[in-house]
């Protein structure tokens, strides 16, 4: 820092809620005390409009070059502050906000002392972290206003009218010469009975009439690169033609897929592919509708789970129970004479009207048997039948295989090539259903259909239109801010151990060839969303994280521990923790206990990470080092992490550092990880409670008297 | 700024002839154009103390002593660095620690003196310790790098192990000390006086209440620091210190060597900066590696004075240059023929495996590594 630090520090009042419990006067006097801070004020309402005309006029007045807002939680009010910063010139991320109100005031009311105590090391805390920071400008994607969709089934057909009647570009690539998907060996499609050829028609019809729809059938995607908002694609069209293929290349801004999926043919099963009265429930619709060829066949013996929900496939397909009772009811309806019997292991039918049709088939006679290990053989099904515990056997001229739907044998291919995840069974799965459901970590990419998991017709088109609502929106935005606090690597530093690539869950990092005898480590700035993983698995320091920098935390660690007047006086007795919270767990959890003003000791002082990942092993030592007696770190619960999987990152760090500490004499109970959700208010009041107790009962950590900003320091000179 | 002056003055600095010779045999500056020892030198002889005191390659160095060694003015350059780093540090200047400090932290935490570690648990049984002795042996922090570095499987307690089985096996039972500390070399040698003074402090004392006659270590840091380097800040430790290599030469006749174990293998030995050129001890490994039949010691070209150094040091500014002097030092061994590299460092160990860890080094500069002391005991006839 060349330039002298001049820092603003305005701590709000919020009406009483602050200074209610919390002697603000008193706040503002001690850290008008550090000589980095040019000015200290104390505010009644912070956010409101006096209050921010205020900060404004102070940060010009007194030149100040950081800002700290002492007050309510960053969750809600950083934004605005950011702005006031901005409206003044002074870079919105120099400024700090430090939470005296939810994670103070209103959860520690009962002693003003204890609050304002710690409302003041907080407060110091900020400062400190303050001084640290570094403008950053935010980087933008310009957007490409169009839309890729692979595959023209009745997802992909949906998706791209929905876009092209709002007015997007869309690039539709389907690789066989029509559309349609599934559909086209169809009949009807339940339960609307709607024709399926003639939907299939329509569609395409409406398709190549719409100017802002570009159709290639024929078509396989070759390459993809780039990021949302930008993706560079090739085409070939004339697949599988050799030298009458021509490439096609192109960008867009979003990515949709809809590839659907397949059937599975039972080779082998049940004499499946050995004549023409073993067929799948598929190849008895295209029969129903398109080719009469039950002139023979007296009883027809349906299989459920054929090829599903077995060792090798254990999931349920979805579709094919409904599609038997279906096919079942329409056989008998045109074929009275056709005894049609169904083997079922369980019957799914989750659709209302699907549960019409059992009824309906029974009054039509179908006959219903909860089979257990069905064999074939000389004609006849034999099997045990549940419901009545006896043996039975029907004889069948025609066996109806209900089979399951299986991925598409490109499935691999576009996973490799989107760099999107892949299931044990070939489907793309959403990785977080919760927060992005049918999108990926790259998020200008889509799924929708039976590409995802097995569905309807019904849901696939729900789903089609649910993601080009949301491509819509994404696309009609010009350009997009970039995460901007992300990692970066400081080349001189990097050894190519490739351990950031390793952990980085979000393919933002790529290492560098022609840097010489080893690649670097390279972070892309469109991909990365800054959970800090890969500066924790750095272990030269090459990775650092913008405005995350272990210099800022060992700064706020240290000031944590640091003598707070009064409160220091009998700091043997209450035991000192220190927890990292992240924004979205821990941190918001905090909040919420605020919000419900549960009350818990004031010993805690918090430290806000963006993800758990980004809580470093040094940091938990140099907690200890500086005279914590406990170290808490409170993350999102497994399966809830906003950036993957940062908190089981962090899960087995920590876990790593116990037997260390125990080294040391340290307690192993005295670090704590905990998965608290956003909504776990009283389990996090609860929380501290205990922990604090059970630190009590351990005794002072052994290193409090080494900590520089100890009273009791032993080396005080 | 009189404590710059001093130190150079006492680091005789201002002898500099500007020949160059230490810039042209430095490891980092043949990798590092803008690193020159010579310029760092001459910045301080012409008073530019803000200059020396904020320059951040003051924390490149490795402090190896190749520069030293050939300096013909006598110029102490690693003990300048030292001592300037002590004076950056009090302006705020600090090189960067690997793996985020930890290291440090451990070290400094250490200083208290409430400190009651735990760190005897590893001794196995049918090793031989006692409380009260004429030997001393001095782990080192073995115990806290097998617990941070799990992924690159170590295991450098295996040194300290077969240390006291080797001594065992030549009738001595070492005192073992349940709260021995860190020696300080890292602190020393980063320009963290004080701290290290506290651990010298603490370390004396609790080493003069063995009534121990004689210290013994296997960690060449440890040697130097417990050794030289006390007296100097601290206070005398009142007994001899020796490395356990220089125990081992000087015992190496009583050595009756496992006849079955004695098979042809060709080996090769990286004298460490602490152990070679700081303390002159050169031959004793050597004596040791050669005692021992079917062995066939093949030296890398650059050896004794003039080997080079595994690359990083006190954990500090580990970047791209540690890592290239590391796969250049490795593919030096290999190409020797041998089938073994042998160390009598853990630091040069750890680093050397580091960087055979990593994904993209090449096959010529992977090569077996095994400290001296699991070399001799591995090869121990049983009695």
């Amino acid at each position: 820092m060349t330039e002298e630090l001049k820092i603003g520090v305005f701590v709000c009042e919020c009406g009483d809620e602050i200074s209610g419990s919390i002697d603000v006067a008193k706040v503002v006097g001690e850290v008008s005390k550090n000589p980095t801070v040019a000015i200290a004020r104390r505010l009644r309402y912070g956010c409101s409009k006096d209050g921010l005309e205020e900060i404004r006029n102070t940060i010009r007045k007194q030149n100040l070059n950081r800002m700290v807002v002492a007050g309510c939680s960053p969750r809600t009010h950083e934004p605005i502050f950011r702005r006031v910063c901005e409206e003044t010139g002074l870079n919105r991320f120099l400024f700090e906000m430090v939470n005296i109100r939810d994670h103070c005031s209103w959860v520690h009311s009962q002693s003003k002392k204890k609050a304002t105590e710690k409302a003041i090391a907080l407060t110091r805390m900020g400062v400190a972290r303050v001084a640290l920071l570094e403008p950053r400008e935010p980087t933008h994607i310009e957007i490409t206003p169009i839309a890729l969709i692979i595959g023209g089934g009745i997802a992909g057909m949906t998706s791209a009218l929905s876009l092209a009647k709002q007015g997007v570009l869309v690039k539709l690539i389907e690789k066989e010469s029509e559309l349609g998907g599934m559909l086209r060996d169809h009949g009807k499609i339940y339960p609307s009975m709607t024709n399926a050829a003639e939907l299939i028609r329509a569609k395409t019809k409406s398709i190549k009439e719409n100017r802002n729809i570009q159709l290639f059938t024929k078509a396989k995607v070759s390459t993809i690169s780039g990021h949302m908002g930008d993706y560079h694609v090739t085409v070939n069209v004339g697949a599988g033609l050799g030298p009458a293929q021509k490439a096609h290349s192109f960008r867009v801004g979003a990515i949709i897929i809809a590839t659907g999926a397949n059937i599975l043919k039972p080779k082998g099963i049940f004499g499946y592919g050995k004549g023409k009265n073993v067929i799948t429930q598929f190849q008895l619709e295209h029969r129903l509708y398109h080719a009469s060829q039950f002139e023979n066949i007296k009883s027809v013996v349906m299989i459920q789970c054929v090829g599903a929900r077995n060792e090798e496939r254990p999931y349920c397909s979805r579709i094919c129970c409904m599609t038997a009772l279906k096919n079942a009811v329409l056989l008998r309806e045109s074929y009275p004479k056709i005894e049609v019997s169904i083997l079922f292991r369980d019957l799914q039918t989750a659709h209302i009207l699907s549960q019409e049709d059992i009824n309906r088939a029974r009054g039509l006679d179908v006959k219903f048997y909860k089979a257990r290990s069905p064999k074939i053989g000389n004609g006849r099904a034999s099997f045990y039948d549940e419901l009545s515990g006896k043996d039975k056997e029907i004889p069948h001229d025609l066996l109806v295989l209900s089979t399951p739907l299986i991925a598409q044998p490109n499935a691999q291919m576009l996973s490799g090539l989107l760099k999107i995840p892949i299931d044990e069974f070939g489907f793309l799965p959403d990785p977080q259903v919760k927060l992005k459901p049918l999108q990926f970590i790259d998020t200008g990419i889509y799924v929708c259909g039976t590409a995802h998991w097995p569905a309807t017709v019904a849901e696939s088109i729900y789903q089609a239109s649910g993601v080009a609502a949301r491509v819509s929106s994404l696309l009609s935005k010009s350009r997009i801010e970039c995460d901007t606090l992300i990692a970066e690597v400081n080349e001189k530093l990097c050894r190519g151990c490739e351990s950031c690539l390793d952990v980085c869950s979000f393919g933002a990092i790529a290492m560098e060839t022609d840097k010489g005898e080893f690649n670097l480590s390279r972070v892309n700035p469109f991909l990365c969303k800054g959970c800090g993983a890969c500066a924790v698995a750095c272990p030269t320091g090459a990775m650092s994280m913008h405005h995350y920098t272990n210099r800022q935390f060992f700064a706020q660690i240290d000031a944590a521990m640091a003598p707070a007047g009064a409160y220091h006086q009998a700091p043997l007795l209450e035991p000192r923790i220190l927890g990292f919270c992240c924004l979205w767990g821990g941190y918001a959890s905090a909040d919420l206990a605020g919000a419900s003003r549960l009350q818990y000791p004031s010993n805690l002082k918090i430290i806000r990470v963006d993800c758990s990942a980004r809580v470093d092993p040094a940091f938990i030592l140099r907690a200890f080092e500086v005279g914590a007696d406990g170290v808490l770190i409170a993350s999102c619960p497994i399966g809830e992490c906003h950036y993957q999987d940062g908190n089981e990152r962090c899960q087995k760090l920590s876990e790593k550092m116990k037997p260390l500490l125990s080294l040391l004499g340290i307690e192993p109970e005295r670090l704590r990880m905990e998965w608290i959700g956003a909504d776990e208010g009283e389990r996090f009041a609860q929380l501290i409670k205990e922990f604090s107790a059970k630190l009590e009962k351990l005794g002072p950590s052994p290193f409090r008297g080494i900590s520089p900003y100890a009273p009791t320091n032993v080396f005080k000179e | 700024m009189s404590a710059v002056a001093e130190t150079i003055k006492r680091t005789k600095v201002n002898y500099c002839l500007e020949c160059g010779k230490c810039s042209s045999i430095c490891p980092i500056s043949l990798l590092n154009e803008e690193y020159t020892p010579r310029h760092l030198v001459r910045k301080a002889v012409m008073g530019d103390v803000e200059g020396v005191l904020k320059d951040g390659l003051l924390w490149s160095c490795l402090t190896c002593r190749m520069c030293n060694e050939r300096c013909e003015s006598g110029v102490l350059y690693a003990e300048f660095v030292r001592d300037i780093r002590i004076a950056a540090r009090r302006v705020g200047e600090e090189g960067t620690h690997a793996h985020s400090g930890a290291l440090q932290s451990l070290m400094r935490m250490m200083t208290s003196p409430e400190l009651r570690q735990n760190r005897l648990d590893w001794v196995p049984r049918e090793l031989k310790i006692s409380n009260q002795g004429e030997a001393l042996y001095f782990v080192g922090c073995l115990p806290y790098f097998d617990g941070f570095f799990t992924d690159l499987k170590l295991n450098t307690l295996q040194i300290a192990k077969d240390s006291i089985k080797i001594l065992n096996y030549l009738g001595v039972e070492p005192v073992l000390m349940p709260n021995e500390r860190c020696c300080g070399h890292d602190l020393l040698w980063t320009g963290d006086i004080e701290n290290f003074k506290r651990l010298a402090q603490q370390n004396i004392e609790e080493i003069k209440r063995t009534g121990a006659k004689r210290l013994i270590t296997s960690c060449p840091e440890c040697y130097n620091t417990l050794k030289d380097q006390y007296p100097k800040y601290v206070g005398e430790l009142g007994m001899e210190v020796i490395h356990v290599s220089e125990f081992l030469a000087g015992n190496i006749n009583s050595i009756t060597q496992e006849t079955q174990r004695a098979q042809q293998l060709k080996v090769t030995y990286q004298d460490p900066c602490r152990l070679g050129r700081f303390s002159g001890i050169y031959e004793e490994p050597r004596k040791a590696i050669t005692a021992l039949r079917g062995v066939e010691l093949r030296e890398m070209e650059r050896n004794r004075r003039d080997a080079l150094c595994c690359g990083t040091s006190g954990w500090m500014n580990c970047g791209t240059y540690s890592k290239q002097i590391q796969l250049a030092r490795l593919k030096e061994a290999k190409s020797t023929g041998a089938d073994l590299l042998i160390t009598s460092c853990p630091k040069c160990q750890i680093h050397f495996k580091c960087a055979m860890n990593d994904r993209s080094t090449p096959d010529e500069a992977k090569i077996e590594i095994q400290d001296l002391t699991t070399f001799i005991a591995n090869r121990l006839k049983e009695s």
